[in-house]
């Protein structure tokens, strides 16, 4: 113990030097846990903003071939479904049957595309309470012909709330149709995802595409974890296959986009492809829309690393030069220390007290400044129709402090320390009484 | 005496309105007649389409396209010329193929009869030949006028879904069989689009519109209106119906 008071009461001498020592450290630690912050926080919002907009994790859908030739997006066999969904019930918290139809807004003289999510507004509190109502109200939704509309259509089309507003699209046997909406909430885009979908009942948006009441055109299911969704999407597939139904083929990765799903959604591409029977199931995941995201995240992870492993070696570097000084500058204090009875190891020990000192002060330091500056960060507000606000929770960066991220920078700039600090420590051993106190 | 006096008269009055009603099969017939007038089989078809594609949102455009048609291989080419900035699209039909080439990436991309032609109210499955008596069967069809011109009014229902309307109703005159009219209704039953014919030319053997007016009935003052010029019935090589010459006459 009495090292300890030692060790402390020694960077409390210097106060210059150790102060300057603990902001450089604490620079260090703070720049790191802001940035794997921010990169945690980014994948986070973009993850929640796809989950809210594409309706979950796991996106299970199906297509049959038609007598022409042409695919219809539906899936004819939930029979399939209803025997492979339960066996992962346990890693479901949720699931959501939706149809959806792409086509054309008509107002007048105006039009603009859109997305219609065809719901069971019972089954989907989640979409209740991640919609951010700004006009009308959801008390109306469960009437036939509602319409619960993104704000950037309202605005084009020039609409008022309970206006009603036509849809032109092809049914799923590729039949030109018009459907007729009734607007009675509107509703701000908070994904980010640039497309603006809304939401009907799924009674009314399956008569519209051709479809029975019963039936949905994709199955959602969002996990209790996002950890699981390649592995639980990986033997949902496999559970599939076991049914003896087939599984549409992997696309080539430049393939996999939202835009060219889209298009494919809207024109029914001409299957040139093995013919089959029934239904042909495609299960796709969120981070199959997410590869973009996710490079962009590694790249800010390896730059994250990066900047560390510069600052602990400038640190590094600049603990073992001054603690260098500080072995000259108290030669004679530890030639006193010697000859009174001092022994090697605790001139060791007591150097690497104060290196480990100053780190555990720099970091301390550290992590308050990152707390204050995150804190400062979230409260930033970003304007509507931001192209950040895919990586935005309600027009805010998330800044989500990760207690592991903080304890393994600690951990880590405490050893640094303690190994910078090694050299000089062990050479103000190595002295002898008299040689030091001569000196 | 009297009473069987009208009785005779009202049975007379009734025969005659039957024997001169048109019957379903008849007018199922007469869809074929309009296919095989209206195809250019045996030859083949080329013009020159200027079409005035009016927005009430975006305004007036002007595009002029060369049309080649060769109906017994089921192919057709378009080829825009005008506006500049458009010139050198391209959609190619191969059978059941729709392609449409863009100049500036030099790419074929895959699209569908059933889309709008260059964002016009023509259907890219206007200029192909007609299959009325494949694709419709008559669901009623009765006597009528359409200005002056006596016609049959038909209503077709759609008997697969490669067509982008399922039901249609057609003004047909009775001499000549030429569509005037025709309004186009979607699944629902909501009508989308009319259709006018008001002019024809005789090509050979055949009759193509040489005028044709289509009307969005959801959009309020959108039209497009589609004239015909320099109709040809020569021979065209196989060759124009090809990807190959496409990206050549663009070169």
């Amino acid at each position: 113990m009495n090292l300890i008071k030692i060790a402390f009461r020694n960077v409390s001498r210097q106060k210059r030097r150790s102060n300057l020592l603990a902001i450089a450290i604490a620079f260090g630690v703070m720049m790191i846990i802001l940035v794997n912050s921010l990169t945690h926080g980014l994948v986070q919002n973009t993850q929640t903003n796809f989950e809210s907009a594409l309706g979950g994790h796991i996106y299970i859908s199906g297509e049959i071939l038609l007598p022409s030739g042409r695919k219809a997006n539906r899936i004819d066999n939930t029979a399939v479904l209803n025997a492979v969904i339960p066996q992962f019930s346990s890693f479901i918290i949720d699931s959501q049957k939706r149809s959806s139809i792409s086509g054309n807004f008509i107002f007048r003289s105006k039009t603009t595309s859109g997305m219609v999510y065809g719901v069971h507004w019972d089954e989907e509190e989640s979409l209740l309470n991640a919609l951010s109502v700004v006009e009308g109200s959801l008390d109306r939704i469960n009437e036939a012909d509602a319409i619960v509309l993104p704000l950037e259509v309202m605005e084009k089309l020039n609409l008022v709330l309970n206006e009603k507003l036509l849809l032109t699209f092809d049914t799923v046997t590729g039949q030109a149709n018009v459907g007729e909406f009734t607007i009675v909430a509107v509703t701000k885009d908070t994904s980010g995802l640039g497309f603006s979908a809304a939401y009907a009942n799924i009674d009314y948006v399956n008569a519209l595409l051709g479809l029975e009441t019963d039936e949905y055109q994709s199955y959602n299911l969002i996990l209790t974890s996002l950890s699981l969704v390649n592995p639980i999407t990986e033997e949902i597939k496999q559970a599939i296959r076991a049914q003896g139904v087939p599984l549409k083929p992997e696309p080539e990765k430049e393939d996999v986009s939202m835009f060219s799903m889209a298009v494919e959604g809207m024109f029914g591409t001409v299957a040139n492809e093995e013919p089959w029977e029934g239904t042909r199931f495609k299960v796709e995941n969120l981070n199959d829309f997410m590869d973009m995201v996710t490079q962009v995240v590694a790249i800010l992870d390896a730059v994250a690393l990066g900047m560390f492993l510069i600052m602990l070696m400038i640190t590094m570097v600049g603990l073992v030069n001054t603690f260098r000084m500080i072995m000259i500058e108290r030669t004679q204090e530890i030639g006193t220390m010697r000859s009174v009875g001092m022994q090697k190891r605790d001139v060791t020990k007591l150097f690497l007290l104060e290196g480990l000192i100053l780190a555990l002060r720099g970091a301390f330091l550290g992590i308050i400044a990152a707390m204050v500056i995150g804190a400062i960060i979230r409260i930033i507000p970003f304007p509507d129709g931001t192209p950040l606000a895919i990586l935005l929770h309600n027009g805010h960066i998330s800044v989500p402090l990760v207690p592991s991220n903080i304890i393994m920078v600690t951990v880590i700039i405490s050893i640094i320390t303690v190994l910078a600090v090694w050299s000089p420590a062990r050479k103000a051993a190595k002295l002898t009484p008299a040689d030091a106190l001569r000196l | 005496m009297n009473n069987k006096k009208n009785i005779l008269l009202v049975i007379l009055l009734l025969t005659m309105v039957s024997l001169a009603a048109i019957s379903v099969e008849e007018g199922q017939l007469l869809l074929t007649k309009i296919d095989q007038q209206s195809n250019f089989e045996g030859t083949n078809l080329s013009a020159l389409m200027t079409m005035i594609a009016e927005d009430p949102d975006t305004g007036i455009e002007k595009t002029k396209v060369l049309q080649y048609r060769s109906d017994d291989d089921d192919k057709f080419l378009l080829l825009i010329q005008e506006p500049a900035v458009k010139k050198g699209q391209g959609y190619l039909l191969i059978e059941d193929n729709l392609w449409f080439y863009d100049p500036e990436s030099r790419k074929f991309s895959h699209t569908s009869l059933k889309d709008q032609f260059n964002n016009s109210d023509a259907n890219n499955s206007d200029f192909n030949a007609s299959s009325l008596a494949k694709d419709y069967v008559v669901r009623t069809i009765s006597e009528g006028t359409l200005g002056s011109y006596a016609v049959y009014v038909i209503e077709v229902e759609a008997t697969n879904n490669e067509v982008t309307y399922p039901t249609q109703k057609l003004w047909v005159t009775r001499q000549g069989n030429l569509i005037l009219k025709s309004e186009d209704y979607s699944a629902g039953g909501r009508l989308m689009r009319t259709s006018y014919y008001p002019s024809y030319a005789k090509a050979g053997e055949k009759v193509i519109p040489t005028k044709m007016i289509f009307v969005d009935e959801l959009i309020k003052g959108k039209k497009t209106t589609i004239t015909l010029g320099d109709i040809s019935v020569k021979p065209i090589s196989a060759t124009v119906f090809t990807k190959a010459y496409v990206e050549r006459v663009n070169k």
